[in-house]
């Protein structure tokens, strides 16, 4: 390794963040180039300075204010609302179903029943795919698969409905205690 | 335990069993995540915006945004790096407001280590008081570009690895490398104007 090319190294050996062989590759130049060294050393020293930096406090009650600002808004809701939501998804599902189905309500009741109960809990969006497949095989022909799609379509779109209500309505019950200690 | 404003912070739990305990409901796992890193948002923030009304809102909604995405969120890094780049992003969004430049005036910047190491004798520093050699390093810092200042500040205040900071800061590993050197390299020639004016 000539100079030229340990120079380029240098300061990333100086922060550790060379391959241990290119380590060693720098401290072998070094041990025979001086000025490498002082290069070295300068490096070194620059270093050594910025970890005296000290950080810029913030005025005291800034945590304060920031916890405060925290127990204004409500937790995210997508914890407190997913149950919700999956109901109001099944609930959904059960209503289109009824409404929409007309003469393959039968069969397709019996289905859903058998789908939805290991579906609680579950979220509204994962219920498409599976859906869709199901339906599909229910259908015993090119006319009854479209109709069958279209009972689809307006569960998912019920089931939007409802979830969106129950975002908009249910309140949000996790808030940050901001107790002093 | 110990105490940051107010706040009882354990030094016994990690971020990431906070995180887990905030997201089971534990009420006080976030006030102690605070309490920790309050400080680190509010510096870094200042050292990008030079601003402390603007420091104080970016450390603020950094937690705002932290709180309402961790639910919903998969942290891909560590919780750290990911509070950090929350602030930077933030920190940017600030500068693309206040000052269009900031960052475009080192977009075309070259990120190779062409520049050489000064082949001089380290700085005399032991001549210096070290209350007064502190100020020079922070007044010098504070001259250099923002995305200087949160590279130091990533680095030497919070000790971010480069790979970290290239993920907080959205940039590639290369890039860190130039603007660590760089910024070194400019704090030394702002150190040696300090001596050559008089010291």
């Amino acid at each position: 390794m000539n100079c030229n090319e340990a120079q380029t190294r240098l300061d990333l050996y100086v922060e550790g963040e060379l391959s241990p062989d290119e380590r060693r590759g720098v401290e072998t130049h070094l041990r025979s180039c001086p000025a490498c060294r002082r290069r070295l050393a300068n490096l070194e020293q620059m270093v050594t300075l910025l970890h005296t930096l000290p950080r810029v406090e913030p005025m005291p009650e800034l945590t304060a204010r920031i916890l405060a600002r925290l127990e204004e808004r409500p937790r995210q809701r997508a914890v407190a609302v997913r149950p919700a939501l999956a109901w109001a998804a099944l609930l959904s599902l059960g209503v289109a179903l009824v409404v929409a189905s007309g003469p393959r309500l039968a069969a397709l009741w019996a289905w859903a029943a058998e789908m939805l109960a290991p579906l609680e809990g579950a979220l509204a969006g994962t219920l498409s795919l599976d859906l869709a497949s199901e339906l599909s095989t229910l259908a015993e022909g090119p006319a009854e698969a479209v109709g069958a799609l279209l009972i689809l379509a307006l569960i998912l779109l019920t089931a939007g409905t409802f979830g969106l209500l129950v975002q908009v309505l249910v309140p949000a019950n996790g808030h940050l205690s901001v107790n002093s200690t | 335990m110990f105490n940051y404003r107010g706040v009882v912070c354990s030094k016994a739990q990690s971020d990431e069993e906070l995180v887990r305990l905030h997201l089971q409901g534990d009420l006080e796992a976030f006030r102690e995540l605070v309490g920790r890193y309050t400080g680190a948002m509010y510096n870094l923030a200042y050292r990008y915006t030079a601003d402390r009304m603007a420091a104080e809102d970016i450390a603020q909604e950094t937690f705002l945004r932290v709180y309402q995405a961790l639910p919903r969120s998969r942290l891909e890094l560590p919780f750290k790096p990911w509070l950090f780049r929350i602030a930077v992003n933030l920190c940017r969004d600030w500068a693309a407001r206040k000052r269009p430049l900031a960052f475009a005036q080192l977009g075309n910047e070259d990120d190779s280590l062409v520049e050489s190491i000064p082949d001089e004798e380290p700085l005399p520093l032991e001549r210096v008081e070290a209350g007064e050699l502190e100020e020079m390093v922070r007044q010098a810092v504070a001259e250099l570009a923002p995305p200087y200042r949160v590279a130091i500040t990533l680095r030497y205040t919070e000790g971010l690895s480069y790979q970290q900071m290239a993920e907080v800061l959205d940039i590639p590993l290369n890039t860190v490398r130039t603007h660590l050197f760089r910024a070194k390299q400019r704090l030394r020639q702002a150190l040696e104007r300090w001596w050559g004016g008089g010291k």
